[in-house]
């Protein structure tokens, strides 16, 4: 085969499927009035009576080329103040968007705060103190560090509070991960009650922090190939946790699959009694065959 | 893929109308594709970065004084966005976190799976060297063309792919992937 036999299979094989450009230029359009128009429409226009004033001043003085430069500096702090910071007596503005996109895509919630999303959550708060409820999937979030923001992301294991940086947050059935690019974070594990600070190219995870949790924990561990000790951990911590009796049952029947698998037949077994002992009724059939194909105790 | 036929005028045009930007970036779009997939490899979602490069064209269309140079320009910003996601996918600890888009299925023949191979395989080439092969080998562009795409003189597209090819061929060699290769290049 030569060379460009295999160039040319590389050619074939990323061509853009079907409907790719359609489904990215509906992206764009969908994409919320906050990221496209207004990137469009730019900032908007220092107040004129502030600019009239100061230019009646400038008239008055002798000093004119030193305070035309002025003049501009002023109208553009104004500007830029008046476009930071709400004016006095007016409640800072709110935020209230949902972010629910399979794909994600880029967006900018306030001037100095930006995210790429891709899965599912919510922002609530504050301009200045943004509140993300974040649910499942990648959250990207980069702050502006001179923007004095003060920013929140909340999973249900953790709390992610940051001033100023870039950092990256994904929950996904094994828990929350925290990545920083750039700044400081503090991330709290719910589970442990631990708070770490994280710098540029740390990294935080935190486990779940209740049984139901654990227990998809424990299931996507093993699809994905974990070793038993990581999978068994999760299922005897789940098991420490106070839970619904179905999905108590449901731990332990995981348990007794997992050991009889690995060909621990005496861990199996005592889950098998635990099943039966505490009443649950899903699985008991297979659980008390499974105890009978044992034989009686020696 | 032939560049797209544009009008520089259709460029400025998109900077304050929203159906010229339309047309600009339907034109655009799959060249940015291929190149998406191309210059980062097959497993990542081409579509997404896709969008991430249609948004900082539109963010920055105003800032290109010269329309004509628009091919250029778009390129720089996908090589910019690829950069930067694989920069990103390097600092996890666990790539199994990264969870396959729904909908992207594994393709079924032959030819796709060996097409995958080499992508990944041309991951591997240093960037400068990745970019001229994916132009003018994989996508099959004049030299000159490249040059123009990544604004750099020609003779320099021609030495990074003399380069770039030879290291090329030594992975494909060093992969197995192709055993005549081997014998060509006198290899025991």
């Amino acid at each position: 085969m030569a060379l460009n036999d295999l160039f040319s299979a590389a050619r074939a094989a990323s061509e853009p499927p079907d409907g790719a450009t359609e489904r990215v230029l509906q992206r764009i359009r969908d994409a919320d009035g906050t990221d496209v128009e207004r990137l469009l429409a730019g900032a908007g226009e220092p107040d004129p009576a502030a600019v009239r004033r100061v230019a009646a001043r400038l008239r008055a003085s002798r000093r004119r080329p030193l305070l035309l430069g002025a003049l501009t500096l002023s109208a553009a702090a104004g500007l830029w103040a008046m476009l930071a910071t709400p004016p006095t007596g007016v409640a800072p503005e709110a935020l209230d968007v949902v972010l629910d996109d399979a794909a994600g895509h880029a967006r900018t919630l306030t001037r100095a705060v930006e995210v790429e999303a891709r899965g599912e959550g919510r922002v609530g708060g504050t301009v200045a103190e943004p509140h993300v409820d974040w649910e499942r999937g990648e959250l990207l979030v980069r702050v502006d560090p001179e923007a004095g923001i003060h920013l929140v992301v909340d999973t249900p294991e953790s709390r992610v509070t940051v001033l100023g940086t870039v950092f990256s947050v994904v929950r996904t059935p094994l828990g929350t991960e925290v990545t920083v690019e750039r700044g400081e974070v503090a991330v709290a594990c719910r589970d442990t009650g631990t708070e770490a600070r994280l710098g540029p190219g740390e990294v935080a995870a935190c486990r779940p922090s209740t049984a139901a949790g654990l227990l998809g924990r424990a299931r996507t561990l093993e699809a994905r190939g974990a070793s038993f000790d990581e999978v068994v951990a999760a299922l005897s911590r789940a098991l420490e946790l106070d839970s619904p009796a179905v999905v108590r049952g449901e731990i332990l029947a995981q348990q007794i699959r997992i050991f009889r698998a690995a060909g621990r037949r005496t861990e199996a077994l005592l889950a098998a009694q635990q099943y039966l002992d505490e009443g649950h009724t899903t699985r008991r059939k297979e659980v008390q065959a499974f105890v009978e194909s044992l034989g009686p105790a020696p | 893929m032939p560049l797209p036929d544009f009008d520089p005028s259709l460029v400025a045009a998109a900077t304050h109308d929203s159906g010229a930007r339309d047309r600009l970036l339907s034109a655009w779009l799959p060249v940015v594709l291929g190149w998406c997939t191309r210059l980062a490899g097959p497993d990542v979602d081409a579509e997404d970065l896709a969008h991430d490069v249609c948004l900082k064209v539109i963010r920055r269309l105003g800032q290109l004084r010269d329309p004509v140079a628009f091919p250029a320009w778009i390129y720089r910003i996908t090589r910019d966005v690829v950069r930067k996601r694989r920069e990103r996918r390097a600092r996890w600890f666990d790539l199994q976190w990264r969870l396959p888009r729904p909908g992207i299925v594994p393709p079924p023949d032959a030819d796709q799976a060996l097409g995958r191979v080499v992508l990944r395989l041309l991951q591997r080439l240093p960037e400068a060297q990745r970019e001229v092969v994916v132009l003018c080998l994989v996508e099959e562009r004049s030299r000159e063309e490249a040059a123009f795409v990544l604004g750099i003189p020609v003779g320099t597209v021609k030495s990074r792919l003399r380069l770039g090819t030879a290291r090329f061929r030594d992975l494909a060699i060093e992969s197995g992937l192709a055993a005549e290769l081997r014998e060509a290049a006198g290899w025991p």
